[in-house]
């Protein structure tokens, strides 16, 4: 058994030596993501300009193309907000380390149903805070960009489904955590819904 | 300050034991042939019983669907020897999971045994079922981050580190 000075010591060291394994590991998982949105962010913005068609993209891929879980999915963007993210397939908690996902089950953008898309507030979508209706909500496919128009927002508690049900309308629906300053789970879930406005190629 | 007498020492060593012992004691009872919670619901068992027909395990026309009877009972034991998991006769987790990798074939025994499914509720139990995956599958997104956690832990821990190890000196 070690005395009082070297139980002391071995704590500071315990203490230190655990708080540097946990930064490191936030800082991979933050270095990760930033490369994984970096690198997707260049594919989708390749797609993007109007005056090129990417013909590279085979029509079979646009059309009936169901994305695996972890995959990206599109680029949403909120300008007036500065919101420009990469969107993952799925939303399990290792794919929203990555970025917003989008839930697996619910509608792909612009397809007739509630299209659900969730994101850590401490990520792009804690911008959603100051959203309002009129906003304008962009989803960049690799071939198409979806415009929709923020109809309203609202915080729901976190067992309420109702925003994840389906709609005959094509609806966007984006969610994050709502106290935007609470630390761990929090109790409620920031709504914003989104309808339908135009496809543009 | 605390001094550790060879007695006192003695009795810490002899305290740690017993609360050792103490913490095994539901580790302990967790091993054995468990392998999770018995499904017990009436549609549970229908599901069971559609792979287990689909299957070849259970002839339609004999058994009571929704019912864990002698004859399911059978097919089930059958089924769990057939994919190594102990014949216990019960429609536990690990066996469940075992019949759900099983249920592609369930479209197919269907569409095969159109005659004979006196009890078998049929398309109906089907969409029962699938509507109730589907609102199995939508549940709210975790959207909490734990990374401002894992970051003020790690902070306030090398910050607490540091802090020690300096009083410690003076």
């Amino acid at each position: 058994m070690f005395g009082a000075k070297g139980g002391m010591r071995f704590t500071a060291g315990g203490c230190i030596a655990a708080g540097a394994l946990l930064l490191l590991c936030s800082a991979a998982v933050s270095l990760r993501a930033w490369f994984w949105q970096e690198r997707h962010a260049e594919a989708f913005a390749a797609a993007d300009t109007p005056s090129t068609p990417s013909l590279d993209v085979a029509p079979a891929s646009r059309a009936g193309h169901q994305p695996l879980r972890g995959e990206a999915l599109a680029l949403l963007r909120v300008p007036r907000l500065g919101i420009e993210t990469v969107v993952a397939e799925g939303t399990d908690p290792r794919t929203l380390l990555l970025g917003p996902g989008h839930m697996e089950g619910s509608a792909l953008p612009g397809e007739p149903d509630n299209c659900i898309i969730a994101g850590h507030r401490d990520g792009p979508f804690g911008r959603l805070r100051s959203a309002r209706p009129g906003d304008v909500v962009e989803i960049a496919d690799r071939a198409r960009v979806k415009r929709y128009r923020v109809e309203s927002v609202e915080t729901v508690r976190k067992d309420d489904l109702r925003p994840l049900a389906p709609t005959r309308a094509p609806i966007l629906t984006l969610i994050t955590c709502y106290p935007f300053d609470y630390v761990g789970r929090a109790p409620r879930r920031f709504i914003v819904r989104a309808s339908f406005l135009e496809d543009r190629t | 300050m605390i001094t550790c007498e060879p007695r006192g020492g003695r009795g810490l060593v002899y305290a740690g034991l017993l609360s050792l012992l103490f913490l095994s004691v539901p580790a302990l009872a967790r091993t054995g042939d468990y392998y999770g919670p018995v499904y017990s619901s009436s549609g549970e068992i229908q599901t069971a019983q559609r792979v287990l027909r689909a299957e070849n395990y259970l002839r339609p026309g004999h058994y009571t669907a929704g019912r864990m009877d002698q004859p399911t009972i059978d097919a089930l034991r059958a089924f769990q020897r057939d994919h190594f998991v102990p014949d216990s006769g019960l429609l536990d987790q690990e066996t469940m999971a075992q019949l759900m990798s099983h249920r592609s074939a369930m479209q197919v025994g269907r569409t095969a045994s159109t005659g004979g499914s006196r009890t078998e509720t049929g398309p109906s139990a089907a969409a029962q079922y699938r509507g109730e995956a589907q609102r199995t599958a939508r549940t709210m997104p975790q959207t909490a981050s734990p990374l401002p956690l894992m970051t003020g832990l790690g902070a306030l821990l090398v910050g607490g580190g540091f802090l020690l190890a300096r009083r410690k000196r003076t």
